[in-house]
């Protein structure tokens, strides 16, 4: 009883508590101070996260919300769709959510018109909204502002900070830099006509990661369900269950999962592997 | 011996029984779990008092802000003014393991709800409907059927500019006698707090 009113107050007081209260701050960063008209640049939030707090991938799992993160800039500037760093897997037993601790750098490659006037400088601005979770939530928020010089050259900035979660980002199952050799078996839907069953057999190339998690970008279309990673010697094997939603068939041919883990320098990877739901797909 | 025999028997089929009404997830098309649970006010509710009529169920947490993001906007509310004289009941339900009466009639005087929070703290009917989020929203047609299961809508970050309310489109696809185009969606919120 006394935790839960104590929790409940927490909630109220961080709506209205100024963000230095809030177990989750949010921070816009560009790798450049200076861009250039018509060459992408990357602008990111970065999150920093109280210890035990976490907060969402774009499939949060079974509860929790997308992290979520609005860029506009001058008319006519171009942004891309997020890039998201291999989350990791919170279990508590019953339900599994994905999303970060620590810290993270959610990210989009933007690109100024042609015809900005060089000189000057522009406004890049990100709206910002998370759930952030321990075992109870907060909502967060933020409109974070950033201002660029706009010149012929770009300069750079923060190229630490964007390659440190570049190196998150997951990677292409045949890529040369993925770590592990996967293989995946399609096993029988048996009585469910829109579902199958999974198997993801992983291999190590080099030192083995730890904390293995299999995290599906089930979007609106999918449901996945049974998720089981067991380790072995030199590998691993993920177990999983994925049914189509009803009414979604169309948009639920492959469904992507990141095979995420930690490497020997603790920073967390990821493999994309695109699972396929039809027979004989 | 073989009283004791009988009461280990026993004993054993309860635990398969219950893990079996653990494991056991609703399915769309299939009769909603039974419940009875206490209300705000202490009094018994029942799924079974409302036949004839349509349920939405709302899986609840005051101290969840998706929850209370929804009670602020009248989310809820404005499907009970709605829908409730076409025959439709809304209950919320509590799965949280330390809520009691006393706290969700104060929720339900906090956020002026116009309909009860049912008391699920042991988290049994929550289990039962397989319930992950608050909200979670589930409809059960008149016949007692499992028809939706899933989000409120789809803006879980409160600021899209054209909301799609799931449940209110199933129960206006059900009051117009067809079937609910979308059955399962996936549902956003806090994580449900059960006790362990």
């Amino acid at each position: 009883m006394v935790c839960w009113i104590v929790a409940s107050l927490a909630v109220w007081a961080a709506e209205a508590a100024p963000a230095g209260e809030h177990p989750a701050s949010a921070k816009l960063l560009a790798d450049v101070s200076t861009a250039a008209p018509g060459r992408p640049f990357r602008v990111g939030v970065l999150f920093t996260m109280a210890p035990s707090w976490h907060i969402y991938w774009k499939n949060p799992g079974d509860s929790g919300m997308p992290t979520m993160i609005r860029f506009a800039g001058p008319a006519g500037t171009e942004f891309s769709s997020l890039h998201w760093p291999a989350p990791s897997a919170f279990s508590d037993g019953e339900m599994t959510t994905y999303g970060y601790e620590g810290s993270v750098l959610l990210w989009a490659t933007a690109t100024l018109p042609q015809n900005t006037p060089v000189g000057g400088t522009v406004e890049i601005s990100a709206e910002c909204q998370w759930l952030v979770c321990r075992r109870e939530c907060l909502s967060g928020g933020a409109k974070l502002a950033l201002s660029l010089r706009v010149g012929d050259v770009p300069v750079p900035a923060d190229a630490d900070v964007f390659a440190r979660w570049a190196g998150s980002l997951p990677v292409a199952a045949a890529s040369p830099e993925c770590p592990v050799e996967l293989s995946v078996t399609r096993q029988a839907a048996g009585d469910r006509q829109r579902g199958a069953s999974f198997r993801i057999a992983g291999r190590w190339k080099g030192r083995a990661g730890r904390d293995v998690a299999a995290c599906p970008d089930s979007g609106e279309a999918f449901k996945v369900e049974g998720i089981r990673v067991e380790r072995l010697a030199d590998g691993f094997i993920i177990l999983l269950n994925a049914e189509v939603l009803k009414g979604k068939e169309q948009d639920g041919s492959e469904l992507p999962v990141v095979v995420s883990f930690t490497d020997e320098a603790g920073v967390r990877r990821g493999v994309n592997v695109a699972l396929p739901m039809r027979p004989g797909h | 011996m073989s009283k004791a025999y009988l009461i280990a028997t026993v004993a054993a089929v309860c635990v398969m029984m219950v893990a079996a009404s653990v494991q056991a997830k609703p399915v769309i098309g299939q009769p909603a779990p039974q419940f009875t649970l206490e209300d705000h006010n202490g009094k018994s509710v029942s799924l079974a008092d409302f036949k004839g009529k349509i349920v939405v169920l709302e899986w609840w947490n005051e101290g969840c802000p998706v929850c209370a993001r929804h009670a602020r906007a009248g989310t809820m509310k404005k499907l009970v003014n709605t829908y409730a004289d076409k025959g439709v009941v809304l209950l919320a339900i509590n799965s949280t393991a330390s809520c009691t009466n006393e706290s969700n009639r104060k929720a339900a005087e906090q956020f002026s709800l116009n309909y009860p929070i049912l008391n699920d703290s042991k988290g049994d009917v929550g289990r039962a409907y397989d319930a992950r989020t608050t909200p979670h929203m589930y409809v059960i047609d008149k016949n007692g059927v499992l028809v939706y299961m899933g989000a409120i809508d789809d803006d879980p970050g409160g600021n899209k500019k054209e909301v799609v309310n799931y449940v209110a489109r199933a129960l206006d696809e059900l009051l117009a006698g067809k079937p609910v185009s979308t059955p399962e969606t996936r549902p956003y919120g806090c994580s449900v707090k059960y006790a362990r």
